[in-house]
C-alpha cells in the first residue's frame, strides 16, 4: 500500500489528501492532517475521490462517430489524431480560424489549461477560447480585476477563522465548500458574527445570527442600500479611502437612489435588519465577504462583485488580514484554466490580448503569429454555434449539454457543427455528441498542478499509470500539435510545461516544482525564486497603485415571475454530488445519498398545487419543461423553488434562457427564472 | 503479572529485522508530508518509533475492513455465471507501533465481528495479525483514552506491548503469539530487575498526570442517555453542525458498518466490494419504500451517540463504543466529538 499526496478534484478548497495505491488500485482515500487546508478532514465527496477512478464507464479507446446515427466505433490514437487534424485543418481553411471554438475544463491541471490555450492560439490561430468560468466566476474575474487588480479571493481561507464579521451571500457553503463551512463555524465558536444573504434558508443560514432573505436577484440593491446606510452613520474609513482609493465621490453619488424605502419595497427586507447588517459591518476592522454562485450567475453578477469591492473599501475591510473579498471558486481548477489564460480576452496571468506588448511578448515564446481580435466567450460560442458561424468545436472535460443553460439550444448549437472533439473521462452527454471523443486520464493518473480558490497553487501526483488506453491531457495536446505540424509543444512532462508557464507569467514566475514538492503549494502572485507567495493580498499597493471605486446600478433580468410562470426557480448544488455528476454519481456511497433529482417546495405552495413530498410534477419555464420529484421544505421561501442541477434526469438548465448576459462578464442568468408547476 | 522483558533500545532495529522475517510488518509510517499512517514497510529505518508518534490519521482497523475490498468477482461466461471468491489475505502480518487506545478497539471490533455472523473476511485477517503496542507517555491534546479506560496502559488485548523505560523498553507479553517473537530471540531480551518494575510503575502514575485536557466524563452522560434524559435541543444543536461527511466513523477505531455493492468494474465482470459506511447518512438508513426513519440529521447524530453509549449497547459489547483515541475531534467538520457530546450531555 501507498500513500499519495495530491489535491482534491472536487470543489475548489483545494485539500490535501492521501490517495492508497495497492498495485494498480486506487483503493482508498484519507485526508492530511498536516495539510493547512485539510487539516485531517474531508467531506463526503473528498473521502469518496478514490472512488470513480476505476469504474467501467472510463472510456478505454479514441472513438470515432461511424455513422451519422451515432454509433461508435473504436480507433487507434494515430486514427483519431489524424481525422482531428484534418477536420480542423479543412475547416480552418474554408471558413477562417475564429470559425473554431475551444473549451477548457476547470479540472484539468494548470499546464494542460496552459497547453490548451497555447493550442487555440497558436495552432488553431483563434481566441476563441473559453471555459466554464464563464457559468459561474467570470464577474469575479472581470469584477475585482477592475477593482482591485486580480480577479480571485483577496484573502485566505485560514483568515476565515480570525474574522470578526462574515458576510457570506449567495454560498451554500457547508454544502458547496465544506472545508470553508468550517472555518466560519470555528470563527462563530470564538465569538464571530456571522450574517448569511440567501433567500433559501441553507444549513449555514440555520447558524448564522442574522439570515437575510431577498427576493432572488436583488443583491445589488441590498449591498448599495448597505453603502448608504454606512456613509450615513458616519462608519466610512475616509483615511482608507483617501490613502488607497480613487473615484469615492462617484460611488457616494451613486448609492443615493438605494433609500431605505427602495431596497425595502425591491428586495423585501426590513430596514432594522439591514441597518443592524450594515452596522455590524461597518464597525468590525475585521469583516469579510464570502460570496458564491448566488451573487455571480446573474446578468447584474459583475456589477455586484463591484458593490462588494465598494463596500470593503468604504469601511477598509482590505488588504489586511480576515478581511476582504472572497469568492469561493466551485471547481479544483476554474481558478487555475483562468490563471492559465482559458479565456478569450486574456494570455496566462491576465496579460490582455489587447497590449500589444503582450501579443509580441508571446509570438516571440511561441515562435508563432497570434490573432488579435477578441475571441467569443462559452455563450457567445453557442450562439454562434446555432447559428451556424462557429463550424467547429474542441472541448476538453466540460459536459456542455448539462451546465449550460438552455439545455434544448446547447444541444442545437453541438448538432449544427460540422465537426465536435470532447476529451474526457467518461462519454458524458456531451461527448456522445462528438465525431471524436478522446480518453484522458483522471486525476490519479497524471503529474501537475491545480490552484485553489484562495490562489494555492499545489502539486497533484500520479498514483498509478493512466489506464489502459487513456492518455493525460497534456499529452494528447502536446501530440496532437505535433501531428499539426506546431513544433512547440513538445512537451515532456508537465514539470517542462511548469518551467515555461513561470517564464512568461508574472505572477507565476517564483513557481516551480521544486519549490512545490517542498511547501504546501504557493499562494499567487509570486515574482521571483525567492518570493513565498501572499495570504492576503494588496496590502501595501493595489494592483496599478490605487483600488478604484465603480459605481453600479441594477439591472432587472427579463425572467421574473408573472401570471403564466408564478414561481422563482433557483438552480444550485448539493453536498452529495458535483456538478453534472460525472465522477460523483460513479460513487456507490454518493449516489446512494442523493440518487435523483428534485424540487425543493415551500408547504404552503405545495398545499396550493395539491402535491406531497415524492410525487413527480412537471416543470415548465418559458424556455423548456421538466419532470422531477417534490420535496417539501421550509427551506425554501413561498413562490420560490430550488432545483438541483446534477441530474440529466430532470436537469435544472433545461428551463432556463440563455439570452439575457451580463454585459460586463457574459456570465447568463442562471439564478432567476420563472416557473410554473404542475402535478401530473 | 504477564510475563515481562526488557529491550533496550539499541536492539529495536534487530527486533524490527525479525519481524520482517517472520510476517509482514505494518508500522507508524512519517510520509514526507509529515503526517503519520498505519503503512506496510520494509525496512526498521521506516519505522517512527519515537514516543512522541502521533496517532494516525486513521486508525488500524483499516488492515482488518479496509475502506473498500473485493468480497467476490462474477461475471457471465458461455456457460453461465461464474463466481469467484475473494477471500482474505492470509499472509502473516505484524502492527508494530499500534496505540493501546487502537488495540483496545480491535478488541471491540472482535465482539461484533464474532458474534452471530461470524465475518471471515474481518476474523481471517485477525487471526494472522499480531499486535505490538506501543504505550503513550506523551498524549497529544485530543487524547483522553484515560476517560475511556482504554489506554495509555493496558492489562490485556496486546501481543506484546512495550513501555518505553527512557533506554530501554519493558516488554510485556500477552499471548503465546507474542511469546513465540521473543522465544527465539531470548539473547535480545534481558530479565526484568527490580529498578526496572519500580521505574515502569513510576512511568505508568505521571503519565496519568499528563492528560491534562481530557475531561470526558462519561458515567454521568451514560446515565441520562440511557434514561432518555437529554434534552431534545442538544441533538437540535448537533444536528445544525453536522456537514454529513460520515468522517466520524471512518475515523472511529470502533466503528465497524460497511456497505455492499454490485460494481461493474470490468468489461466482463462485477466486483462485489464492502466499503466503510456511516451512520450520518441518510442513505444509510433509507428504506425501499423511499421512507426514512432518520431523515433529520439531528436524528442520526442522536443515534450514533445511543449506539455508543447507552447501557442497551454497554451491555451487548461489555463497554462503551469510545477507546478516547481523540480521531473524531480532529475529523469533524462541525467540532462535534465525544469529548463536546459527553460534556453537552452531561450539562444538559
Amino acid at each position: 500500500m501507498r500513500n499519495v499526496l495530491t489535491v482534491c478534484p472536487y470543489c475548489g478548497c483545494g485539500c490535501g489528501l492521501y490517495l492508497r495505491v495497492d498495485g494498480k488500485k486506487v483503493l482508498g482515500t484519507l485526508p492530511s492532517k498536516e495539510h493547512p487546508i485539510s487539516h485531517g478532514q474531508l467531506c463526503l465527496k473528498g473521502w469518496n475521490v478514490h472512488s470513480f477512478i476505476h469504474s467501467s464507464q472510463r472510456l478505454r479507446e479514441p472513438l470515432v462517430k461511424a455513422d451519422p446515427a451515432g454509433t461508435y466505433r473504436g480507433t487507434g490514437w494515430d486514427e483519431a489524431y489524424s481525422l482531428i487534424t484534418k477536420r480542423l485543418m479543412e475547416i480552418q481553411k474554408k471558413y477562417g480560424s475564429n470559425s473554431i471554438g475551444i473549451i477548457g475544463s476547470a479540472k484539468c491541471t494548470n499546464e494542460e489549461s496552459y497547453l490548451l490555450m497555447k493550442f487555440a492560439r497558436s495552432v488553431l490561430g483563434t481566441n476563441n477560447i473559453d471555459s466554464c468560468v464563464r457559468l459561474c466566476h467570470a464577474p469575479t474575474i472581470a469584477g475585482l480585476g477592475d477593482s482591485f487588480g486580480f480577479g480571485a479571493m483577496t484573502n485566505s481561507i485560514n483568515e476565515i477563522e480570525n474574522a470578526k464579521v462574515i458576510l457570506v451571500i449567495g454560498s451554500n457553503t457547508t454544502e458547496e465548500h465544506p472545508i470553508v463551512g468550517t472555518r466560519i463555524l470555528k470563527a462563530i465558536d470564538q465569538g464571530a458574527n456571522l450574517i448569511v444573504v440567501d433567500p433559501r434558508r441553507t444549513q449555514i443560514a440555520n447558524i448564522s445570527h442574522l439570515h437575510l432573505q431577498p427576493a432572488p436577484g436583488t443583491d445589488l440593491i441590498l449591498i448599495s442600500g448597505l453603502i448608504r446606510i454606512i456613509i450615513e452613520e458616519n462608519l466610512a474609513n475616509f483615511d482608507f479611502i483617501s490613502r488607497r482609493t480613487e473615484n469615492f465621490e462617484v460611488v457616494k453619488e451613486s448609492v443615493k437612489k438605494f433609500t431605505p424605502e427602495y431596497v425595502e419595497k425591491t428586495t423585501g427586507l426590513s430596514f432594522s435588519n439591514l441597518r443592524e447588517t450594515a452596522l455590524m459591518y461597518g464597525h468590525s476592522k475585521a469583516s469579510m465577504i464570502i460570496y458564491g454562485m448566488g451573487i455571480t450567475q446573474h446578468i447584474n453578477g459583475t456589477d455586484t462583485v463591484q458593490a462588494f469591492a465598494n463596500l470593503a473599501m468604504l469601511t477598509g475591510n482590505i488588504g489586511r488580514e480576515s478581511t476582504g473579498v472572497n469568492p469561493l471558486i466551485g471547481q479544483s481548477n476554474m481558478q487555475g484554466a483562468c490563471d492559465m489564460g482559458v479565456l478569450p480576452d486574456y494570455f496566462s496571468g491576465y496579460q490582455s490580448i489587447k497590449d500589444k506588448k503582450n501579443v509580441a511578448k508571446f509570438e516571440k515564446a511561441w515562435s508563432t503569429k497570434l490573432p488579435a481580435d477578441k475571441g467569443l466567450s462559452f455563450m457567445e460560442m453557442i450562439k454562434r454555434a446555432r447559428q451556424g458561424k462557429i463550424k467547429a468545436m474542441y472541448i476538453v472535460g466540460e459536459n456542455v449539454l448539462l451546465s449550460a443553460p438552455n439545455i434544448n439550444e446547447a444541444i442545437e448549437a453541438l448538432s449544427h457543427l460540422e465537426f465536435l472533439v470532447v476529451q474526457d473521462m467518461f462519454l458524458t452527454e456531451t461527448a456522445q455528441l462528438a465525431n471524436v471523443v478522446l480518453p484522458s486520464a483522471s486525476f490519479a493518473e497524471k503529474n501537475g498542478t491545480f490552484t485553489s480558490t484562495e490562489r494555492r497553487v499545489q502539486r497533484i501526483r500520479k498514483c498509478i499509470e493512466p489506464l489502459g488506453g487513456t492518455k493525460p491531457d497534456w499529452q494528447i495536446l502536446s501530440e496532437l500539435a505535433q501531428r499539426a505540424g506546431y513544433t512547440e509543444m513538445k512537451n515532456k512532462n508537465p514539470r517542462e510545461i511548469m518551467e515555461e508557464i513561470a517564464s512568461i507569467t508574472p505572477i507565476y514566475e517564483g513557481i516551480s516544482y521544486e519549490k512545490l514538492d517542498n511547501t504546501a503549494g504557493i499562494q499567487w502572485p509570486c515574482f521571483d525564486k525567492s518570493d513565498t507567495g501572499a495570504t492576503f493580498l494588496y496590502k501595501d499597493s493595489f494592483a496599478s497603485g490605487k483600488a478604484y471605486f465603480i459605481p453600479v446600478d441594477f439591472t432587472q433580468g427579463s425572467e421574473v415571475p408573472d401570471k403564466e410562470y408564478p414561481y422563482f426557480l433557483i438552480a444550485g448544488r448539493r453536498e452529495f454530488q458535483f456538478h453534472t455528476g460525472s465522477m460523483t454519481r460513479k460513487s456507490p456511497t454518493l449516489e446512494r445519498e442523493f440518487p435523483y433529482g428534485l424540487v425543493e417546495i415551500n408547504p404552503n405552495d405545495a398545499d396550493d398545487l395539491k402535491v406531497k413530498s415524492g410525487w413527480r410534477v412537471k416543470i415548465a419555464s418559458r424556455h423548456g419543461e421538466l419532470e422531477t420529484n417534490v420535496s417539501i421544505t421550509t427551506a425554501v421561501p413561498e413562490k420560490t423553488v430550488f432545483i438541483p442541477f446534477h441530474f440529466k434526469e430532470g436537469a435544472a438548465n433545461l428551463l432556463l434562457g440563455n439570452s439575457d448576459l451580463d454585459p460586463k462578464s457574459k456570465i447568463p442568468e442562471f439564478k432567476v427564472c420563472a416557473v410554473k408547476i404542475s402535478s401530473i | 503479572m504477564n510475563n515481562v522483558k526488557i529491550l533496550f533500545k539499541e536492539d529495536i532495529n534487530k527486533f524490527v529485522q525479525i519481524c520482517l522475517k517472520e510476517a509482514k510488518v505494518i508500522a507508524p509510517f512519517k510520509t514526507t508530508y509529515g503526517d503519520t499512517i498505519f503503512s506496510p514497510v520494509t525496512s526498521p529505518s521506516e519505522v517512527v518509533i519515537d514516543h512522541g508518534y502521533e496517532n494516525s490519521i486513521i486508525p488500524p482497523k483499516e488492515f482488518f475492513l479496509p475502506q473498500e475490498e473485493t468480497m467476490l468477482t462474477y461475471g457471465r461466461y458461455k456457460e453461465g455465471y461464474k463466481f469467484k471468491p475473494s477471500l482474505a489475505d492470509e499472509s502473516k502480518r505484524i502492527i508494530f507501533g499500534i496505540r493501546p487506545c487502537d488495540v483496545s478497539a480491535i478488541l471491540f471490533l472482535d465482539r461484533f465481528f464474532r458474534s452471530d455472523i461470524e465475518d471471515i473476511y474481518y476474523l481471517k485477517k485477525r487471526e494472522n495479525t499480531a499486535l505490538i503496542s506501543f504505550c503513550c507517555h506523551e498524549p497529544q491534546e485530543t487524547c483522553f483514552c484515560i476517560c475511556t479506560d482504554s489506554g495509555p496502559f493496558l492489562t490485556y488485548g496486546f501481543d506484546l506491548q512495550f513501555i518505553d523505560l527512557e533506554d530501554r523498553y519493558f516488554v510485556e507479553i500477552g499471548t503465546p503469539k507474542g511469546e513465540k517473537l521473543i522465544k527465539f530471540n531470548k539473547n535480545l531480551f534481558k530479565d526484568v530487575s527490580v529498578a526496572d518494575e519500580k521505574l515502569r510503575q513510576e512511568i505508568v502514575e505521571s503519565t496519568k498526570n499528563k492528560f491534562k485536557s481530557a475531561r470526558a466524563y462519561f458515567s454521568k452522560t451514560i446515565r441520562k442517555l440511557s434514561e432518555g434524559k437529554v434534552d431534545r435541543n442538544v441533538w437540535d444543536e448537533l444536528g445544525q453542525r453536522c456537514f454529513s461527511c460520515g468522517g466520524c466513523s471512518y475515523v472511529c477505531p470502533t466503528c465497524s458498518c460497511f456497505d455492499v455493492a454490485d460494481l461493474l468494474r470490468s468489461r466482463d465482470g462485477y466486483s462485489r466490494i464492502r466499503t466503510w459506511d456511516s451512520c450520518m447518512f441518510a442513505g444509510f438508513t433509507k428504506e425501499a419504500s423511499g421512507h426514512n426513519p432518520r431523515l433529520e440529521k439531528k436524528d442520526r447524530v442522536c443515534r450514533r451517540y445511543y449506539h455508543k453509549l447507552s447501557y442497551q449497547y454497554v451491555e451487548k459489547n461489555e463497554t462503551h463504543g469510545c477507546v478516547g483515541c481523540g480521531r473524531c475531534i480532529v475529523t469533524c467538520l462541525g467540532n462535534i466529538n465525544m469529548p463536546v457530546v459527553v460534556e453537552k450531555i452531561r450539562r444538559s
